[in-house]
């Protein structure tokens, strides 16, 4: 929480100071002095679909229904600005709360899967890490971390029902959200209540049918969701690497952030699974990272690489264990981290295509 | 060297190139008609602008009329008068006003907003309300009001606290006698229905949702091919609306129903500085709107987006095909065979620690010990 001043001013900052290049901002300032910021890129997707619905755009059954729902609860708290501008301090108000109940239930579940040192590291690794900005501004990352971390808890803690429950909201919150029944199933194999985990897990996947008779209501097609995310214009990792050349040549810095944290998240998660030193409680949850990290590293945009690394707390937890006994790697990792936080936060106010 | 000619993919050179996007558009919708009208036709909550004199200000049932003579003077000189106007514009975004300017003189009509206590100006010297010349004859003046103040100011307001009005005369060592009338001055709001089925609208729209445009990729021209039904006589005019961009494209006039279209917008000109009727939904669409008469119902056959292309590109369908190929490999091989063999280690593993595990006490008993 204490990172997320600095998060704010280095918004506030780029967009203040910052010029535009042309072809930005990609969507109108809303009315909110310094704190418009705020809402760039894909905040316009859940803005619009908290007041209008989704019929307001093409690729709108892309995004997930739960952030914005929020969005449309909280919003009239703010009456004294439009419209626009109290969805955005909703937003804003609900990330800041979403965060800070992430914090105690990560602390939680990190300390009693490797003790107190480990989640106080991947607490410090979290709050720096290079896209941390996505759990300020109008995205549903801070919402679906907050579900995520909830949902491993209760699984750590034998309240296996509450965790799918809250798994189910968390696949309401992003499109990779399901994936999180990856632990919930695995641990059928290797644990015991293995028909709680069972339902939980089958509870967790239901969010993907859930949303797509959600939208089949809405439009007469069940496959709308999917089609729309396949539809959806981006430039993955082999488009990157189908044309280097250009992609290095067309940015002063195109992509090194996510590719630096990415590359990073990776390896810290696929090491211990090839050495196969995990212990079968930690084995589910670093299967389910390796399985969300390798989708989205060969499907995922590559400007947003570093934002679904994010969201994966093994990546922490294997980066805070490995430094556990390694202060100068440590210290390192959270001042390189640092470096780029603050960096990918100005650059994504108006020159996201850069980071 | 055919064998590495057939494994290069086609390339194809810079230039346009035709999109068909006929089937990513939404269904139809339209305005519906008439509109829900707030009228603003108190005219003596309007005022002379404060420390001029000479000049008078008449109210009528037919109007507010404001006349006088602007003095000689060796600079531009102007007079005002405004009142107050709370109106919302999300309710209703469309300003509609009735006046009659005499030929001798310009005017404009500018809008505020007030945030904290602070008056924000919505208009800008360039906007469609500024600067605009009389010419003796009632001219409609209709502007969708959330564009307008979005292009002025970069930010969405959503509501309106005064308005001015002003008249305006460049030097001149003559004194100028001007009159000025409003006979209407309301907000509009035409509610967006479903067009699907026959209908008595206003205008309508065809959703292209968000158009994708990189900097080696730029949308030239949109073209429309379909019917339109309409009242005979009604004056067709279509728009092309990208965000905050508006493009007029073609007139068309019904002199019988329906009426084939073939519409092509090029965005090449300048955008329209004023758009009279609602934005769309979606970020980009057609728009037909009628200037007279009443809409009923559009069929859409085609829809293309024309770009123009900067970068040589390989040909899509072998990049579809293969990337179709990779997707497949990588889905359905790679990523299942990856997730079953750690799966398998760790059970393995698992098995092999718990085997250990059971074999040790019995090891140990062997030789006389226990853990």
């Amino acid at each position: 929480m204490a990172s997320r001043p600095l998060v704010l001013f280095l918004i506030a900052a780029g967009t203040v100071f910052g010029n535009s290049t042309g072809t930005f901002p990609p969507i109108g300032d809303v009315n909110l002095p310094v704190l418009y910021g705020l809402a760039r890129w894909d905040s316009s997707y859940y803005l619009g679909i908290a007041t209008g619905g989704y019929a307001v755009f093409q690729h709108g059954f892309s995004f997930r229904p739960l952030f914005p729902l929020i969005m449309r609860i909280l919003y009239p708290l703010f009456p004294f600005v439009d419209v626009k501008s109290a969805e955005v301090l909703a937003g804003f108000s609900w990330n800041l709360v979403a965060l800070g109940g992430t914090a105690v239930y990560l602390e939680r579940s990190t300390r009693q899967l490797f003790g107190p040192g480990v989640a106080n590291r991947a607490l410090l690794l979290l709050a720096v890490f290079p896209s941390s900005f996505f759990f300020t501004v109008i995205y549903s990352e801070a919402t679906y971390i907050l579900f995520i971390s909830a949902a491993l808890y209760y699984l750590e803690t034998r309240r296996v029902l509450v965790a799918g429950g809250l798994g189910f909201l968390a696949g309401l919150s992003r499109p990779e959200g399901f994936l999180v029944a990856i632990p919930f199933l695995v641990k059928v194999f290797f644990e015991d209540q293995k028909v709680r985990k069972l339902i939980a897990g089958l509870t967790v996947l239901a969010s993907v049918p859930a949303f797509a008779v959600y939208a089949y209501t809405r439009t007469g097609n069940i496959l709308a969701p999917f089609q729309s995310e396949a539809s959806a214009s981006k430039c993955t990792i082999l488009c990157f690497f189908n044309n280097p050349v250009y992609e290095v040549a067309t940015g002063v810095l195109p992509y090194t952030i996510n590719l630096v944290a990415i590359v990073l998240a990776v390896i810290f998660v696929v090491r211990p699974l090839v050495r196969g030193t995990l212990s079968t409680k930690l084995f589910p949850y670093y299967l389910w990272a390796f399985v969300v990290l390798a989708v989205v590293f060969y499907s995922g945009e590559v400007l947003s690489l570093a934002r679904f690394a994010l969201v994966v707390p093994p990546v922490f937890w294997g980066q805070a264990e490995y430094s556990s006994t390694r202060p100068r790697f440590f210290h390192g990792l959270l001042i390189g981290y640092s470096i780029m936080l603050c960096l990918a936060t100005i650059l994504w106010v108006n020159w996201y295509p850069m980071l | 060297m055919p064998v590495l000619g057939i494994s290069l993919p086609s390339v194809t050179l810079p230039g346009m190139r035709a999109m068909d996007v006929t089937s990513l558009r939404t269904p139809t919708y339209a305005e519906s008609n008439p509109a829900r009208i707030l009228a603003e036709n108190n005219w003596t909550l309007w005022n002379l602008g404060a420390g001029q004199g000479g000049f008078t200000l008449n109210y009528s049932e037919s109007g507010l009329s404001l006349s006088g003579s602007l003095p000689p003077s060796s600079e531009p000189s102007a007079f005002s008068i405004s009142r107050r106007l709370s109106v919302n514009l999300t309710e209703y975004p469309v300003m509609y006003m009735l006046v009659d300017v005499t030929p001798s003189a310009g005017y404009g009509i500018r809008f505020y907003s007030s945030r904290l206590g602070l008056e924000t100006p919505l208009w800008s010297e360039s906007d469609a309300l500024n600067h605009r010349s009389g010419t003796g004859q009632s001219e409609n003046i209709q502007v969708n009001m959330l564009r307008l103040t979005e292009l002025n100011t970069g930010r969405i307001y959503d509501s309106t606290s005064s308005v001015t009005v002003y008249v305006e005369r460049g030097a001149s060592s003559e004194s100028t006698p001007f009159s000025l009338q409003i006979k209407k001055f309301e907000f509009l709001d035409f509610p967006l229905v479903s067009a699907s089925m026959l209908g008595s609208y206003h205008a309508l729209y065809v959703g292209l949702g968000q158009i994708q445009q990189t900097p080696s990729l730029s949308l030239r021209s949109v073209q429309l091919q379909g019917r339109v039904n309409a009242s005979i006589g009604t004056l067709i005019v279509a728009y092309f609306i990208n965000g905050l961009f508006v493009y007029q494209g073609p007139v068309y006039s019904s002199t019988k129903t329906p009426v084939d279209l073939s519409i092509s917008i090029a965005l090449t000109s300048q955008s329209a500085k004023s758009f009279s009727d609602n934005l769309p939904r979606e970020s980009a669409a057609i728009v037909l709107v009628t200037a007279s008469g009443v809409l009923s119902q559009l069929t859409v056959e085609h829809v293309s987006l024309n770009y123009y292309s900067k970068v040589v590109e390989t040909s899509p369908t072998t990049a579809k095909s293969r990337n179709g190929l990779l997707n497949d490999a990588f889905f359905f091989v790679v990523l299942p065979a990856s997730v079953l063999i750690l799966l398998y280690s760790q059970l393995k593993r698992t098995r092999a620690r718990r085997t250990s595990s059971d074999s040790a006490p019995q090891t140990n008993a062997r030789h006389g010990s226990t853990v």
